[in-house]
């Protein structure tokens, strides 16, 4: 059987890293744009511990 | 909000040097700004246990987002990558953790920006590390909470939103998974 042909998203970084780096910026501006700025902080900026994220990441 | 921002952040490994320069310039951060330093500590004593890159075991890497030339890392990324799926390997992102400096109670509309360049490198950076450190097909970002899952939704219709970009993603649960377009 033939493997699944796919463009990994390697490949995409190689053939084009600014392309996509701008692609991922502009995407996380305009998201956070059309939300509330408080609820953007309380995504990004919680000091929770990365302890309970390995916890979750076992269970995920 | 500059959207055009220089890629002035970079998302990199740590070595001695850097991750020593990180614990100085977090502590002393926490110490100026006054902030509580249990979680930063732990942070910290995290990072100098998971930064054996070349040792494969399915564990979280500690990654640092660096600014410009600097030796201290503005922010932890905490990424797994796993080659266990049987066509090709994934790179999860499980975590973000901002240094002490982008504390929420210290969050100016300055540094609002800087967050969201650090938190876009975080991703971008992670996507640059399977063309070489870590070779995968597709990236997972994981959504720790609802207000993180928001963030998603929102992220996912604006990726899909650009129709020459170069990837495009989905939401699996509570994953964002982004793949090649």
């Amino acid at each position: 059987m033939n493997a699944p042909t796919y463009i990994s998203i390697a490949a995409a970084w190689k053939a084009s890293p600014e392309r996509l780096d701008i692609a991922v910026r502009s995407a996380v501006f305009a998201a956070a744009n059309t939300l509330e700025r408080a609820q953007v902080l309380r995504a990004l900026s919680s000091a929770k511990s990365v302890y309970s994220a390995s916890v979750e990441k076992k269970a995920a | 909000m500059d959207v055009s921002m220089k890629r002035n952040f970079r998302l990199g490994p740590f070595d001695g040097a850097k991750f020593e320069a990180t614990q100085v310039s977090w502590m002393s951060t926490v110490e100026d700004l006054g902030l509580p330093p249990l979680e930063y500590e732990k942070t910290i004593s995290w990072v100098e246990s998971h930064i054996q890159y070349d040792v494969k075991n399915g564990d979280s890497y500690a990654y640092g987002i660096f600014q410009n030339e600097r030796d201290d890392a503005v922010a932890i990324v905490d990424i797994v990558h796993s080659t266990r799926v049987r066509d090709a390997g994934l790179i999860k992102m499980l975590e973000v953790t901002m240094g002490p400096a982008l504390a929420p109670s210290k969050i100016t509309t300055e540094s609002y920006a800087e967050l969201l360049g650090i938190y876009s490198e975080a991703i971008v950076g992670t996507i640059a590390l399977t063309a070489e450190a870590h070779p995968a097909r597709i990236v997972k970002l994981f959504g720790r909470d609802d207000d993180l899952m928001k963030l998603f939704v929102a992220l996912n219709v604006q990726l899909n939103a650009q129709t020459d970009a170069p990837i495009k993603s989905k939401l699996e649960g509570r994953w964002l998974v982004i793949s090649s377009n």
